[in-house]
């Protein structure tokens, strides 16, 4: 059966690269950066009202 | 945080505090790779004090008279919208834990905070819900020293205890793959 390319494979690709990356990125962040993202978190789940602990004040 | 480091650091300098060291998620963001969320700051302190029950008030009332910004909320004192939890090491592990830290800079401030091994040990210890996936990333991201960690939960009779929890999690990879 001839194989009908739709582009899925270079999707996977694309896919398995960006999270190979992502990866990458994770590790390389530092603990200033990774406090930002964790500050971030908070304030979703403070807006969303899971917790009543309001976001550290870090900017 | 610089903040915080600093108000603690000088709860030293007024002999509140003998020391402190930090534990938790805060301290677990600096070694792991993933972000783990956590809502307040632990704060393990060394204090001399003589009895079976320390009294947190003394720290808050030196907190309350020194800063503004400071309040109560459960069992957070709040110090300028940050929840800080104060902990003293109760068991042996804690204690062991509490002298094996690692001296890191936080936004230009010197702070102390738990070694790797330590706060791995110290979550199987205590094995709350919530540090069921942590240990699970951790363990995935395999950046933790082997050896010392495996030292420190044979010396705890807690080698078991992780054993159990990594053939869990193998079970479960097999089961999802």
């Amino acid at each position: 059966m001839k194989r009908i390319y739709c582009g899925v494979d270079s999707l996977i690709n694309r896919m398995l690269k960006s999270k190979a990356d992502y990866e990458n990125d994770k590790k390389k962040l530092s603990f200033e950066e990774k406090l930002k993202i964790m500050v971030k978190l908070q304030e979703k789940s403070y807006a969303m009202g899971a917790t009543k602990i309001k976001p550290w004040p870090i900017k | 945080m610089k903040e915080i480091i600093k108000i603690l650091n000088k709860m030293i300098k007024d002999k509140i505090i003998d020391d402190f060291v930090l534990g938790g998620a805060t301290a677990l963001l600096y070694y792991a790779d993933n972000i783990f969320q956590t809502e307040d700051i632990d704060i393990f302190i060394s204090v001399k004090h003589t009895g079976l029950i320390f009294n947190l008030e003394p720290i808050y009332t030196y907190l309350k008279y020194n800063y503004n910004d400071i309040g109560k909320y459960g069992e957070y004192i709040i110090v300028k919208d940050f929840p800080l939890q104060f902990l003293l090491p109760g068991d042996s592990l804690h204690k062991e834990a509490i002298k094996n830290f690692k001296t890191i800079t936080i936004q230009g401030e010197k702070c102390k905070i738990f070694s790797f091994e330590y706060l791995i040990a110290l979550m199987i210890f205590l094995f709350k819900p919530k540090y069921r996936e942590r240990i699970r990333l951790i363990i995935e991201g395999k950046t933790y020293d082997e050896k010392k960690l495996n030292d420190i939960l044979k010396r705890h009779s807690l080698l078991d205890k992780f054993n159990k929890i990594k053939d869990k999690f193998n079970e479960e990879n097999i089961l999802w793959s």
